[in-house]
Formats: C-alpha cells, sequence, structure tokens
C-alpha cells in the first residue's frame, strides 16, 4: 500500500518536474533554431554610441533593448538568444560524440570481456584519472580554441562514463535467456548486439545522456569564459559572462543574464533527465533522492 | 590483502606512465617541441642547440623514454617566464590548491551529510524535500557565476569578505563556500540514498523493535555502514578536486596550481603545463590509490570482488 | 656607563632634530598597496623589457637625469651638472655622499660599471640597443665621468633616464641571479621582499640623498583582472590602481574610498600594418587596403563613448608633447563609404578575413577599443579573428619576433623619453624588432634624426618620416592615451605626464 502510494508521488513529482524541465528545454532549444526570428536585432551589430544600456526595466533603459546593451553597445537580449546554438550545438554533439565512443568500448568490453576488457578498462581508467578541466584547457590552447576542437576534447574525454555503464549492464543481460537463445541459434554477435542487447539499455542512456548534456553545457560555458571556446564575436554565455565580469560594479546585468541563461538550461536538463530515471528505470526508483 | 594492494599499486603505476605518454605525444602534436619549449623570440641556433639536446632526431620511444625518466626526477624543465624549475614552481602553488580542496570538501561534507541523513530518516518530509531542491538547484548553478554571484554579494555590496587573493583565513571563505555548495548536491544525494538503503534493511527493523534509541540506530547502524561509500566519494571527490579547483581559483583569483595552469596556457609555457598536468595526474592516481587501499581494508568484500 | 650612553643618545636625537628638522617631522609613515596589470619577471633594471617594470624598478633605483613631473623637462638625478665637451663626448659630475643602499659609494665605478653591464652582449640586455653608440666610459675622477659616442647622439641625455646605477661590488659579488631577485639601488625606496605573482614591496630607504617619501611601506600586488582591483580598492585593500578603464570611473568615484586622477601622457596607441610581411603575406601590404582600414574607424567615437572623452585623436604616432611632433599632419577622417570603395579597387568587394591582435599592456580599456574596432572594420565587410594576448610577456615577444599578422592595436610609452627618435626609430627603422615596414628612405631620415644635432635638421628629418607614413598609411594613429588613475582618499597624488607611478611623490592626506 505504502509502496503504491509512494509510486504515485513519485510519478506525480515526476510528471510536474519533468514538464518543467522540458518547457526550459524547448525555450533553450527555440532561441536556438530560431535566433535570427526571436532576437529584436542583429547581435553582431555594435553601436558605441549606446553602449551599456540598463534592461528596460531600469530608469535610463527602453524598450528598444529589453536586457540592455554590452560594451561595444550590442543587443543584450539577442546575444542571450544567438548564445543557446553554441550551448545547444556543443551540448548535443559533445554527448553523441563520447556516447557513440563509450557504448561502443562498452559493448566490446561486456560482450567479448577478456583482453578488449581489461585494455578498454585501462584506457577508460587512465581517461577518467586525468585532471579533466587542466587536460581540456591545455589541449584546446595547444590546438587553438574553435567549436570544433571543444567538441571534440569533451567528446573524447568523457566516453568512459557511458563504457562502464554499458559494460555492466551488458555482463548481466549476456547471461539472460533470451540473448543465450540467440547464441544457440547461431545469431552473429553483431545482430545480438544491436537486436537485443541495445534497445536493453535504451532507457539507461537516455538518463545518462541528459545528465551529460547538462555537464557539457556547463564546461562549455566554462572554457569559454577562459577565452577558449568559440572565438568573438560570436555570442556564446561563458564568453559574455567573462566580458560581464568587469562591469560587475556599474552594469551588473551583463554578468547576471548570461548566468541566469546558464543555469536555465541547465536545470531545465536535469529536471528532464530526473523525470526520465523516475518514470523509465524501475530499479533506480527505491534509492536515489529526487 | 597484499595481492590487492600490490595489483593496485602496478595499476596506478601504468596510469601514470599512460598519463605521461599522452602529455607527451600532445606536445609533439603541438609542432615542433623544441620550438615549442622555447620562448617565442628564441634564435635559430637556440632551436638547433636544444633540438640536439632533447635528441629529437632520434626514434620516437627513444624520446619518449628519456622523457619519462626526466619526469620521474622531477625535471621537466625550465619555466620560460620565470626562469626556476617548472616544477619547483609548481609545488610552491601546491599549498594553495589542497588548502582550498580540504576546505572546500569540509563545507561541502558539513552542508552535505546532515542534510542528507535529514532527509533520509524522515522521507517525503519537507526536509527532504527542501534537499531534492537543493540537491537538483545546485547541480544546475555554473560554479564560476556562483562565485561571481558570492563576491558580489559578500565582497563588493557588504564588504564583508576580500574579494580574492590568498592572504589569510577571510580569503578562504568565498572560495572554500564556494567550492563546498559545487560539492555538496552530490555528496547529499549519496548519503541519502546509502542511508535510505541501510534504514530499510531487516536488521534496523529488528532494532528498533528492541526499543533501541533511534539516535542510536542512526549512529551506530545507518551512518556507520554508508561510511565505505562516503569515504569512497570524498576520497574520488579530492582526486577530482584537484583539477576541479581551477573553476574557483580563477574566479577567485587563488594562485594555486589551475591558476598558474591556466596562467602558464596563457603565456605559452610550456614545461609549466607539462608538469602541472603530469603531476596532477599522478596525484589523482595516488590519491584514487590510497582510498581503494583504505577502503579495501575496511570492507574485505571489495578486496575478493 | 648608562648616563653617557643616554647623553649619546640624546645628542644623536638633537643633531637629527637641528640638522634636519623638516626630515624630523615628515617621518615616512604607513602602507600603501598599489594594483598593477602584471608582475615583474626580474628585478634587475638591465633586464626589465617593459615600460611598467622600469616603472616600478624606479622607485629602488636612480638614474643620471631624472624628470621634473610638473614640467615634464629633464634634471640632474645622480648627475648634479652636465656639459658637452665636444661633439662626441659627454661629462657628468656627480652628487656627493650619495650612497646606495648597502653603503656602497655611488661614484664614477658605478656608473662605469653599469653603462659596461647595459652595454655588454653577454647580459643580454634589452637596453643594450638604445645605448649601444656609446664607445667608452672614462672615469676623470671619483665623482666625474665621460661618456663618448661614436657618432654625435643628441637623444643621448633622454635616454640615460632609462639607465639604472647598480653597486659594482654587490653585484660582482652575489651574481646576477640574485640581484635579479634582491635588489639593491639608491633610490627612494629599498627592497623588502618579493613573492613571485603575490606582491613586491618595499620601504623608505632611510639613506636616500634626496627628500624622504611620506608613505613608508610600497606593496606592489600584480591584480591582472582590473575588475578585482577595483572591488579591493572598493574594499579598501588597495589604495591606488594604474589603469582604470573609464567605464568605471563611476563606480570608483561613487564608492566614497578613492578619487581618479589623470594626465595626458606620451604613450600613443595606434593600428599596426603588417605592412612588410613579416608574419607572412596578407591584404595588408596593399596601401588601398591599408587606406580603406584607416577611413573605417571612428575615433572620434571611440575617444567619446569607450574613454569618456579621455584621449586626443592624433594624425601620426609622435605624441604633441615630444620634440618632432608635426603639427600638420591631419588625422584620417572617418569615411565608410570611402572604404568600401578602396576596398572595392583593391579587389576585395567581397570582404575579407585578417588577424587581429589585441593585447592588455598598458592600454586602457584596451579589451573594449577592440572589439570596437572590430566592430568598426566588420561594418564595412572586413571579418576578423580578433585575439586578445592577456600577459605582457608573451604579447611583446610576439611583436618582436615578428609574429603579429595584419593588423594589431599597438601601444608605444617610449621609456617615457619625450623625443620623437624613442618612437619612430624603433617603429619604423628595418633594423629594429619592433618595425613591421622595411624602407630605406625611412631609414635613412631616421638615422638623420638619430645622428644629427642641429634641432632644425632633426625636425626636417621627423617631418618628412611622419608624411611618408601619412602619405603611406604605414599605420594608423589613433590617440595619444590619458593616464586614468584611481587613489585612494587617504593619499594625495597626481598622476604625470611622463606615465611614471613615482609612488614616492604620494603624501597622507592627514
Amino acid at each position: 500500500m505504502d509502496e503504491a502510494r509512494s509510486l504515485r508521488r513519485r510519478r506525480f513529482r515526476a510528471y510536474w518536474t519533468g514538464w518543467a524541465g522540458a518547457l526550459l528545454v524547448g525555450l533553450m532549444t527555440l532561441c536556438a533554431l530560431f535566433s535570427p526570428q526571436l532576437a529584436p536585432h542583429d547581435p553582431f551589430s555594435q553601436d558605441v554610441a549606446s553602449r551599456l544600456r540598463p534592461p528596460m526595466w531600469a530608469r535610463a533603459g527602453s524598450a528598444e533593448h529589453p536586457l540592455g546593451t554590452d560594451h561595444v553597445g550590442r543587443d543584450y537580449l539577442s546575444r542571450i538568444i544567438y548564445g543557446a546554438r553554441v550551448s545547444l550545438a556543443v551540448g548535443l554533439l559533445a554527448v553523441l560524440c563520447s556516447g557513440g565512443i563509450g557504448i561502443s568500448a562498452g559493448l566490446l568490453m561486456g560482450y567479448y570481456g577478456g583482453p578488449s576488457d581489461r585494455v578498454l578498462t585501462f584506457l577508460a581508467n587512465v581517461t577518467l584519472t586525468f585532471p579533466f578541466m587542466l587536460l581540456a584547457i591545455v589541449v584546446i590552447a595547444l590546438m587553438g580554441a574553435g567549436f570544433v576542437n571543444m567538441v571534440l576534447v569533451l567528446g573524447l574525454t568523457s566516453w568512459p562514463i557511458y563504457a562502464r555503464v554499458v559494460r555492466n549492464e551488458v555482463l548481466s543481460l549476456r547471461e539472460r535467456e533470451f540473448v543465450q537463445a540467440e547464441v544457440s541459434l547461431g545469431s552473429s554477435a553483431l545482430r545480438i548486439l544491436v537486436g537485443h542487447i541495445v534497445p536493453n539499455l535504451a532507457n539507461l542512456l537516455i538518463v545518462l545522456a541528459s545528465v551529460e548534456v547538462a555537464r557539457m553545457i556547463i564546461v562549455e560555458s566554462f572554457l569559454s569564459y577562459l577565452g577558449l571556446g568559440v572565438p568573438p564575436p560570436t555570442p556564446s554565455w561563458g564568453g559574455m559572462l567573462s566580458e560581464g565580469q568587469l562591469y560587475v560594479f556599474t552594469s551588473s546585468w551583463l554578468a547576471m543574464f548570461p548566468g541566469l541563461a546558464i543555469f536555465t538550461s541547465v536545470l531545465g536538463v536535469n529536471l528532464v533527465g530526473d523525470a526520465l530515471r523516475d518514470l523509465l528505470d524501475p530499479r533506480m526508483k527505491t534509492v536515489t533522492a529526487g | 590483502m597484499r595481492t590487492y594492494v600490490v595489483e593496485r599499486l602496478v595499476d596506478t603505476g601504468l596510469t601514470c606512465v599512460a598519463i605521461s605518454f599522452v602529455v607527451f605525444v600532445f606536445l609533439h602534436l603541438a609542432g615542433d617541441p623544441a620550438k615549442v619549449l622555447l620562448p617565442p623570440e628564441a634564435s635559430k641556433e637556440a632551436v638547433a642547440d636544444l633540438r640536439r639536446s632533447l635528441g629529437l632526431d632520434d626514434p620516437f620511444f627513444v624520446q619518449y623514454g628519456r622523457f619519462l625518466a626526466n619526469a620521474l626526477r622531477g625535471e621537466f624543465g625550465d619555466s620560460f617566464i620565470i626562469r626556476d624549475k617548472a616544477l619547483a614552481i609548481l609545488l610552491e602553488r601546491a599549498p594553495a590548491t589542497i588548502e582550498l580542496a580540504l576546505a572546500g570538501l569540509l563545507v561541502g561534507v558539513a552542508l552535505a551529510v546532515p542534510l542528507g541523513i535529514l532527509a533520509a530518516y524522515r522521507p517525503r518530509s519537507w526536509v527532504d524535500h527542501l534537499a531534492s531542491i537543493v540537491s537538483v538547484v545546485g547541480q544546475a548553478v555554473p560554479t564560476f557565476w556562483l562565485g561571481i554571484l558570492l563576491i558580489l554579494v559578500f565582497a563588493v555590496w557588504s564588504r564583508l569578505l576580500p574579494v580574492s587573493g590568498r592572504s589569510g583565513f577571510r580569503s578562504l571563505v568565498l572560495p572554500a563556500v564556494c567550492l563546498g555548495l559545487y560539492l555538496a548536491p552530490i555528496m547529499m544525494r549519496l548519503v541519502r540514498s546509502g542511508m535510505l538503503t541501510v534504514l530499510a534493511q531487516d536488521y534496523v527493523r529488528t532494532a528498533r523493535a528492541k526499543g533501541v534509541s533511534e539516535a542510536l540506530i542512526l549512529w551506530k547502524h545507518a551512518f556507520k555502514n554508508v561510511s565505505i561509500p562516503l569515504v569512497t566519494m570524498v576520497g574520488l571527490q579530492f582526486g577530482r578536486l584537484l583539477a576541479g579547483t581551477v573553476v574557483i581559483e580563477i574566479v577567485f583569483a587563488w594562485p594555486g596550481i589551475g591558476f598558474l595552469t591556466v596562467k602558464a596556457v596563457r603565456t605559452l609555457d610550456y614545461p609549466v603545463v607539462q608538469a602541472a598536468v603530469v603531476v596532477v595526474g599522478a596525484a589523482i592516481a595516488l590519491v584514487n590509490l590510497a582510498t581503494d587501499v583504505v577502503i579495501g581494508y575496511l570492507d574485505p568484500r571489495i578486496r575478493y570482488g | 656607563m648608562r648616563g653617557q650612553r643616554f647623553a649619546g643618545g640624546l645628542t644623536v636625537m638633537l643633531a637629527v632634530v637641528l640638522g634636519n628638522p623638516a626630515g624630523a617631522l615628515a617621518q615616512p609613515r604607513g602602507q600603501l598597496v598599489a594594483a598593477l596589470d602584471s608582475d615583474r619577471e626580474t628585478l634587475d633594471p638591465h633586464q626589465a623589457t617593459g615600460t611598467i617594470d622600469y616603472m616600478v624598478l624606479m622607485h629602488l633605483f636612480d638614474h643620471l637625469i631624472a624628470r621634473n613631473p610638473e614640467s615634464m623637462k629633464l634634471v640632474g638625478g645622480l648627475a648634479e651638472s652636465w656639459r658637452t665637451v665636444d661633439d662626441l663626448t659627454w661629462e657628468f659630475k656627480l652628487r656627493k655622499g650619495v650612497k646606495f643602499q648597502n653603503g656602497e659609494p655611488v661614484n664614477a665605478q658605478a656608473v662605469k660599471f653599469s653603462i659596461d653591464r647595459v652595454l655588454d652582449p653577454a647580459q643580454k640586455s634589452y637596453l643594450r640597443d638604445r645605448f649601444k653608440g656609446i664607445t667608452s666610459v672614462q672615469i676623470v675622477d671619483d665623482l666625474t665621468v665621460r661618456l663618448k659616442t661614436e657618432k654625435p647622439n643628441p637623444v643621448l641625455l633622454e635616454r640615460l633616464t632609462n639607465l639604472a646605477i647598480l653597486p659594482p661590488t654587490y653585484v660582482k659579488e652575489k651574481g646576477d641571479a640574485f640581484i635579479a631577485k634582491n635588489p639593491v639601488g639608491s633610490g627612494p625606496y629599498r627592497f623588502v621582499e618579493w613573492a613571485r605573482g603575490q606582491r613586491l614591496v618595499v620601504e623608505a630607504s632611510p639613506t636616500y640623498w634626496g627628500s624622504q617619501p611620506a608613505v613608508k611601506t610600497l606593496v606592489f600586488r600584480p591584480i591582472p583582472e582590473v575588475a578585482t582591483a577595483i572591488a579591493e580598492m572598493m574594499a579598501g585593500s588597495v589604495d591606488f590602481i594604474r589603469l582604470v578603464p573609464p567605464d568605471q570611473i563611476p563606480a570608483i568615484e561613487g564608492s566614497g574610498k578613492a578619487y581618479i586622477t589623470t594626465a595626458p601622457i606620451i604613450r600613443v596607441i595606434f593600428l599596426n600594418f603588417d605592412v612588410a610581411g613579416r608574419a607572412g603575406a596578407g591584404p595588408t601590404q596593399n596601401i588601398k587596403v591599408r587606406e580603406a582600414i584607416s577611413h573605417a574607424i571612428d575615433v572620434d567615437g571611440i575617444i567619446a563613448h569607450v574613454l569618456g572623452g579621455r584621449g586626443l585623436k592624433l594624425g601620426t604616432v609622435v605624441n604633441p608633447m615630444k620634440f618632432g611632433y608635426d603639427a600638420s599632419i591631419k588625422p584620417v577622417t572617418f569615411d565608410p563609404a570611402r572604404s568600401k570603395q578602396l576596398l572595392a579597387e583593391a579587389g576585395l568587394a567581397g570582404g575579407t578575413k585578417l588577424e587581429f591582435m589585441t593585447y592588455s599592456g598598458s592600454i586602457i580599456a584596451s579589451r573594449q577599443v577592440g572589439d570596437a574596432v572590430s566592430g568598426y572594420l566588420n561594418k564595412v565587410g572586413i571579418q576578423t579573428n580578433h585575439q586578445h594576448i592577456e600577459d605582457i610577456g608573451l604579447s611583446s615577444n610576439l611583436e618582436r619576433t615578428g609574429k603579429l599578422k595584419d593588423i594589431y592595436l599597438a601601444s608605444w610609452g617610449s621609456w617615457s623619453v619625450f623625443d620623437a627618435d624613442m618612437i619612430l626609430y624603433p617603429r619604423f627603422h628595418s633594423s629594429e624588432a619592433f618595425a613591421y615596414v622595411r624602407d630605406p628612405k625611412l631609414d635613412e631620415w631616421l638615422d638623420i634624426g638619430r645622428n644629427t644635432v642641429n634641432p632644425g635638421k632633426r625636425m626636417e628629418a621627423y617631418r618628412q618620416v611622419q608624411r611618408y607614413v601619412a602619405d603611406n598609411y604605414l599605420v594608423f594613429p589613433m590617440y595619444a592615451q590619458t593616464s586614468v588613475m584611481a587613489v585612494s582618499n587617504k593619499l594625495n597624488y597626481k598622476a604625470a605626464s611622463d606615465e611614471t607611478i613615482a609612488l614616492w611623490r604620494a603624501t597622507w592626506k592627514n
């Protein structure tokens, strides 16, 4: 009785938080996909004479620039909207990249075991032991800042997260009857993997991916903050935060809004991920928070 | 126990070697290492000299062997900027990072453990909900934004604490709190889930039935059993912290290893960058090793599992 | 026994008070924390590479010649007087009784040692190029030195303000590596400690030959982020900031803790073109492209809006306060339409992409100015790959080794030397590391300017140079910088036009 009620409550909460999260994610996606239509101005067009205008609710603000302007007179709302493109693109691509590598590796490790497992496990451990942030900074500085390099670095350093999870699942699934049945039928490994094992991993992977997308967005914004992300004048929330830090005393909105944008996007993705986990993965229900 | 430790030692050693290999490869990918290791204004003769002394015309693995041997001796070359041994400069900054990491960990644990225990003890109460909200929200806040906000509120608007830099206990407060707030949500989740598992166990119910006091149950059984995963987590977090403090160090201009590395990267001071990645990587590996040994000691199942 | 000592002490005290009444009342006190944008690499003044190093080390070291902060005229430093014996020989008479902070005397031997050290190729001193015209230093007597130059050297006196005098015995005994971290000079302050990256502490030197500074202890803290420095100033932990972006002036003045002092300085800001193609072939080798860029940027707008009106638009890189300034050269007009036309004529009607580098250096609001310039260029179809380099050491290295492609935002402080030679020669003579131009005509004029003593002839040569540079758009001069410094309300201090920090001039308000 207690169990059923708690399950219902969890579903209920997951329902609401999930939808709230989906709303935030949807907002971010809309901004990224329809930036030209949504943004009131060109985010690159500068007008030195109207620099550092405050948001419209301040005394010196105006509706022409709802969120004010930056230090060279570019409309801030437009830049925030366009900034979603970089965050979303990096987040998704990095996850696709690392997920692709990680899942393949995990499948290999779990299904075949033996030497490939040992080697890949070792590689995974090494990758995880690497001081990730330091490495990202170093590599990007060496290879040059830019969109592609950033996606590569993030993608290549995050694969063990997927690999480990997939490997463990595959190990347990491998012994199950339906898989054994296929093996005895003589089905090829590929067929078994793709046809039977992967679909069972789907739920787990979706949840994992959502957590990772959130993490990638934060890491990207930090790298941009350091000046190692997409080069200016392309708007990116991290870069805008760094440019705005100088103005905390006089024009604090410049540091507020990009941070808020990052926060709401990440929050949205996390909420969606949590809700998905609550709904999709029964085993994780009893013991996890939220 | 001994085989376990030896196994882990070997593993750690191999990991360190692998890290050094990756750093070495990257240095080569970045262009002529002689050019990269010398300041930009070095003359052609200086570059040629260095090529010869580094043996850059030798086969790749011979070069790597030499690099590894040097690294083991702590020889990473001299910083371009500060005409001093790269390793020495790095180690000079180490105490600052360790201080920050420990303080942050302390704040994180101080926030996470009580909240996690309370949340587990009274599931679905307002405390539990608060804990979940804190956890979800806390994990979404970008740390460097939080740092800027903290500076704004506590240092600029209210002049209570120093803005940045390392100058005594007061200057440690904001960075440590920022770091602690970053670590707390994850730790809290772990404490809570661990506690929940334990509290649902039979022997706890038995103890309750026997009339043992709640406090005793909480402490003696539940928390003690959570301590292993907690120690694991703290140990692993500390390792990651050594690199993760970079974020905090940049925002608060805290003169630690992360801050030094970013500066070195910006000034193309490659010997320092090299030293930083290898040394920090090795440190993380060693901390992981220590954690594993401690856990192996505490929980026999892990040794044989 | 004790009575004798007491009497002795009393006598000494009386002697001090009576012998130096003003001094006894104005004992140095208190501490001033100065925020600088960079840390020093070395405390050896002969190894210093930037104007800012020179300005900090000026607190510890003296030079033969100094500058009056109000009139900007040259006055005696360690040299009390000087004269030209003939066209190639200068004689300097040193001040009597001056000692280094370790007790060594400041005499002709010390001067000879210091100059020889700078000229020594093994030292690889950055100053060497400026003084290699000196062929010999003769000790006439303990307080008299003669400098012989290869050719007539009209700028020698100005340059000697940059050459610090070091104690020979100390340097020879301890070696270069030691003195780079433990400097001993004869200046108003002496070295206390240097925690690299954190602070450089100096305190008033009791044996200083001039008047004692009012502030006892100076702490130079490298704080690269100016926002941090300002926050610290508002919290009271920083008393002086050297470079304040005009955007932040309201914050500082509104804090009630500090005020702003400004002065036009001889530092000039300009866009440098890679005319000689040192960093590789590019569009800036085409004069039409350079002209187009020059017309595309609204310098008035930048000065008015980004710098809050603080700056003086220039048509030439020679600052009006310097000898050699040609007032007849007018700044280029702001004409974006003409820019687009010129670009079309150059075959770049579809636009082009240029490398654009900016660095913090001593440029006030360099990031903002750089961004504004980028924006103007974008408007006429020139895309820029804008890289901003924080570290002055790195940017300076890249500049000197000819690695800065296309255009970069340059600044030149001339090491506070008020002569056109100090900017035109290093930036336009083909033998110089900072020159991205190779033109024998310019070389000829510049050599005349450097080696002729007759001011009329020098002026004519410099006029030619400036006209040639302007006609060929070899650089795009933008403005002369106005120094904007923030000072705590506890102190009296005024910024000076030679850009020096000179904190020995600061006094306490109460």
